[in-house]
């Protein structure tokens, strides 16, 4: 009987581990891209880390091969040497360089489409330091991000509107997330007029995410419009709404 | 005289819009009616708003934060709706333009019909001296192989015409969708304008309540929440004086294009009734069967042209044809049709001419008010990005749930 109690003691704890894990957001929570463009990112850094280590391993197979013919065979010793050799590149390669997360006055450079994807690569650094509510918030942002990023593939960069998008995910979005960051954990909980920090970062970052909405609305906008022009004028073209009229 | 056929075609008029007036902040309020459900639900939130106000301590942050809600109220409305105005200043001005296009056509085909007249040609004295005096056929004949050689210029002409009638129409389309969207601001300035009267007077109301119970309430009452409030009614105002300027405007415009189609419409007709009577005239006078197989092809299409001059050419031409059959001053009958283009083609720059020049007016009026509500929203702006508590009020914001 004892041993049973034990064992439920077990279980429930166990389970309240599980809970507490899925809670902080799981697996998913380390690792884990928040949108398709910073995965793709990662994805490439992968690779180019692949091939760098695949050639390195090459170079050092092509330099045995060469060696054991001019000096007539390596022998056990040069094996040995050669296949430690080999391992040592492969980690090394990939390892390094590790994937630099780009800092915060680097979000905003160059192309809008570019500074999407890295303000995901930034977003997901900052993620372990964030309190769950804001990083499942942020994880909304992320895949908001990412539409808005299509949205920007066919759009003019003179645009006003690219000039906000630029101004709130360059740097508002991770303005708010760094000055969270920057406030000593154990100082995150207390009430400052009337609101944490934590609830603080929470409200900002749900009026990001308004924001986020409202500017992929205003960019889709002229679509929807042209749409409609299209319509109506089909509809003078070969309907009679131009009758009445005349 | 020959009274029938081409000559009984009605004059086209064709009326120039006149400009778009001036429209004062004063009367712009009440132009977008509200109606009462929605009326009675925004007074309940200036009631909701101005008690909540009277609740807090007049020295307080609360307060103070209340304040900067009444300051930031409408602002959203207020920089949509003037996002709009640059777009409404625009097109007046490339309509303008527009006209010259089309114009260009209108004179092509002007100096192409013109090579074409009887009477210019010196064909015609008078039909039957003219049979006395030239020696049959061959002159007359001449004249009317000029017919064959033109048809090709006056095909393209009104292929230009007809492509320049599309990009008219297209234009309107897109008037009418900015239209609606116009519309649609001028209603959220209209509750805006709905909410800050009713709070101007709840407040009023107020500070005189409180006059004898609270007296420096009273005051910062007056003195901040009164004074923002009418500040804003006033940005309010302006701001739906300029957008209901440029929903005119952008109906003079559409109303001109409309014209603009009807001339062109009406350009086209007459030419082809011309053309089609050259053929019934040609047979009657040299008994020479004169095809022009691109205008005939032409005339399916203008006749299917949904204005009402398709149906007069339709309804015309058998008279053309027994006339001119039957008279014996045939070339009369052309130049008869030659005079309707000539009309046409006059009506349309008189109209063109005296739209421009409403057109002119009303560039000038909204680009001068657009000016003067660039202040206010400057200032809508202002607010709009102080930091702190720059986000209205729930019950000053028509997001929630109207």
């Amino acid at each position: 009987m004892g041993s049973e109690t034990a064992d439920h003691a077990q279980i429930l704890q166990a389970a309240r581990n599980a809970l507490a894990f899925q809670q902080q957001g799981g697996r998913r929570a380390s690792g884990r891209s928040i949108g398709r463009r910073s995965a793709e990112l990662k994805r490439q850094h992968a690779l180019r880390k692949l091939m760098r280590a695949s050639l390195a391993v090459g170079v050092i197979l092509l330099a045995a091969i060469v060696a054991g013919f001019v000096i007539g065979g390596i022998g056990i010793g040069g094996f040995l040497l050669t296949l430690l050799a080999m391992i040592g590149a492969a980690v090394f390669f990939a390892t390094y360089p590790r994937l630099k997360i780009p800092a915060l006055g680097a979000l905003n450079r160059g192309d809008v489409r570019a500074t999407v994807g890295r303000t995901q690569l930034w977003l997901e650094s900052q993620r372990a330091d964030l309190p769950v509510p804001a990083a499942r918030q942020l994880d909304a942002i992320g895949t908001r991000l990412d539409a808005l990023g299509t949205q920007l593939a066919g759009i003019d960069p003179s645009e006003p509107a690219v000039g906000d998008v630029r101004r709130l995910i360059g740097e508002h979005l991770p303005d708010m997330v760094a000055s969270y960051t920057r406030i000593p954990a154990h100082l995150r909980n207390e009430t400052r007029s009337g609101k944490t920090s934590d609830a603080q970062l929470s409200e900002g970052l749900g009026k990001i995410t308004d924001e986020i909405d409202a500017l992929s609305r205003r960019l889709a906008e002229g679509d929807i419009d042209a749409l409609a022009t299209e319509a109506r004028y089909l509809d003078y073209r070969y309907g009679n709404a131009i009758e009445d009229k005349s | 005289m020959a009274s029938t056929g081409a000559d009984s075609a009605p004059t086209i008029t064709l009326t120039p819009p006149d400009p778009v007036p001036v429209v004062a902040p004063a009367q712009a309020a009440g132009l977008v009616p509200i109606d009462d459900g929605k009326k009675t639900e925004l007074d309940k939130r200036a009631d909701a708003f101005v008690a909540d106000l009277i609740a807090q301590d007049s020295a307080s942050p609360e307060f103070g934060q209340r304040i900067d809600q009444l300051t930031a109220m409408g602002a959203k409305e207020i920089s949509a709706a003037a996002g709009m105005s640059n777009r409404f200043l625009d097109r007046p001005i490339r309509a303008m333009d527009k006209d010259s296009g089309v114009g260009s056509d209108l004179a092509a085909l002007r100096r192409t019909v013109e090579e074409l007249d009887p009477g210019k040609k010196g064909v015609t004295t008078g039909g039957r001296k003219f049979l006395g005096i030239i020696p049959f056929g061959n002159s007359v004949k001449r004249y009317f192989d000029g017919y064959v050689s033109a048809q090709g210029h006056i095909k393209s002409i009104l292929d230009r015409l007809a492509s320049g009638k599309d990009e008219l129409l297209k234009d309107n389309a897109a008037i009418d969708v900015e239209r609606a969207k116009l519309w649609e601001a001028m209603g959220k300035l209209e509750q805006m304008i709905h909410i800050a009267r009713t709070l101007d007077q709840k407040l009023e109301d107020a500070a005189l309540d409180l006059d004898h119970t609270d007296p420096a309430k009273a005051k910062a009452v007056r003195e901040s929440a009164l004074f923002y409030t009418r500040q804003r009614t006033q940005d309010l105002l302006t701001q739906m004086a300029v957008t209901v300027q440029g929903y005119l405007a952008l109906d003079l415009v559409k109303k001109n294009n409309v014209e603009l189609v009807k001339g062109v419409d009406r350009a086209s007709t007459t030419t082809v009734a011309a053309l089609r009577t050259a053929v019934t005239v040609a047979q009657a006078m040299t008994n020479q069967r004169l095809v022009l197989g691109q205008i005939t092809a032409l005339n399916t299409t203008t006749a299917n042209i949904i204005d009402s001059t398709g149906k007069m050419l339709k309804d015309n031409t058998a008279k053309i044809h027994e006339m001119a059959a039957a008279s014996r001053i045939p070339l009369e009958t052309l130049q008869r049709a030659f005079q309707n283009i000539y009309e046409t083609m006059d009506s349309i720059d008189t109209f063109k001419l005296k739209a421009l020049d409403s057109m002119k007016q009303t560039v000038t009026t909204l680009s001068s008010e657009v000016e003067k509500s660039q202040g206010y929203i400057a200032r809508a702006q202002a607010t709009s990005s102080t930091p702190g508590n720059a986000a209205p009020h729930p019950a000053l914001s028509l997001d929630g749930g109207i």
